[in-house]
């Protein structure tokens, strides 16, 4: 009897990640008049960490914080188990 | 003065339209009636069923003479009698059946009953040979003259009603105090998932994005607009740049 794909042989695939940063909650009226300049608070702290999520599910978060590129990055703190 | 009074056929209630053009076949009903004694010199009788609203011509319409006259000075009203009903009217009239196809003197003597009858209701009555029905809605009453002997002839009244009201607008299911998750995320990078499956605390994922890349709005899967990041009021904040929509145009 074959067994499945071994989870090596799966090193390869590629996965998205995005980082989500925070969310709100708001009626549709808000959404629909949403213009160009118009702020949303987020319901999370300016230090909030962010959720990294993997093809759409959240597997880790961490702090945003700014690499020497001075490009952004998540150290991450926590991972799903 | 005699009084009408209408046979109740049914308790379900009818839409009521243009009641100007029904009010006219309820008084044109009960001038017949009230004329009908005289003209049939007591041996027939007529009997008015209240006016209905139908969305079209009666079916037997094209084998029906038929006369119009302008009542009330505004309302055609119309009167069909289908070749059955004239041979009853004939029966009722002569004292028994005419001819298989009616003579010339047969239709004449229906002519002559059907234009009394109509006179009572007042107008100028005109058979129309050729006659061009409006595309409407009608009311339509029904006048049975029956003898006791005989059967009955029914005439039909027709008038145009005014066009249906227009059916009123469904208003909009009030929906917009509904909330909706907003998510902001920054865009996707590419990772191999060995890379994920080694991710421990302390691991830090290049996000290859500047602190003042646009973050997605979005609700579900649905983008709704972009922006950027900031703070405001010690809450993370997205200050929209543009709508998604627009975005995409």
């Amino acid at each position: 009897m074959s067994s499945g794909p071994q989870l090596e042989s799966l090193a390869d695939v590629e996965v998205l990640v995005c980082a989500r940063l925070g969310q709100a909650r708001m009626p549709l009226n808000s959404v629909l008049s949403l213009t160009e300049g118009a702020v949303v608070p987020l319901d999370c702290a300016p230090d909030a960490p962010a959720i990294l999520l993997v093809n759409g599910v959240g597997v880790a978060s961490g702090d945003l914080v700014l690499m020497d590129d001075g490009m952004l990055a998540v150290e991450i703190h926590e991972v799903s188990k | 003065m005699k009084m009408l009074s209408w046979p109740r056929l049914s308790t379900k209630s009818r839409p009521q339209r243009d009641s100007g053009a029904r009010e006219i076949l309820l008084q044109a009903a009960a001038a017949v009636e009230a004329r009908s004694e005289t003209i049939f010199r007591g041996r027939g009788r007529v009997t008015g069923f209240p006016p209905e609203y139908c969305a079209g011509l009666p079916l037997t319409i094209a084998r029906s003479r038929v006369w119009s006259a302008l009542c009330d000075n505004s309302v055609s009203v119309w009167c069909a009698l289908d070749d059955v009903a004239a041979a009853s009217l004939l029966e009722l009239v002569i004292g028994g059946p005419g001819a298989a196809q009616p003579t010339a003197l047969e239709r004449s003597i229906v002519t002559e009953t059907v234009e009394r009858l109509l006179q009572s209701i007042g107008g100028s009555w005109n058979e129309q040979h050729d006659a061009l029905w409006p595309d409407t809605q009608w009311w339509r009453a029904t006048l049975r003259i029956s003898t006791q002997k005989s059967g009955y002839a029914d005439l039909v009244l027709l008038a145009a009603a005014a066009p249906n009201p227009a059916a009123p607008v469904a208003a909009p299911v009030n929906a917009g105090h509904v909330p909706l998750n907003v998510v902001a995320v920054l865009s996707p990078v590419s990772v191999r998932l060995e890379t994920v499956l080694r991710w421990t605390p302390g691991s830090v994922l290049a996000l290859d994005r500047p602190p003042d890349a646009l973050i997605l709005l979005q609700s579900g899967r649905t983008p709704l607009a972009v922006g950027r990041l900031g703070q405001s009021n010690g809450r993370r904040v997205i200050k929209v740049e543009s709508i998604a929509l627009d975005a995409s145009q």
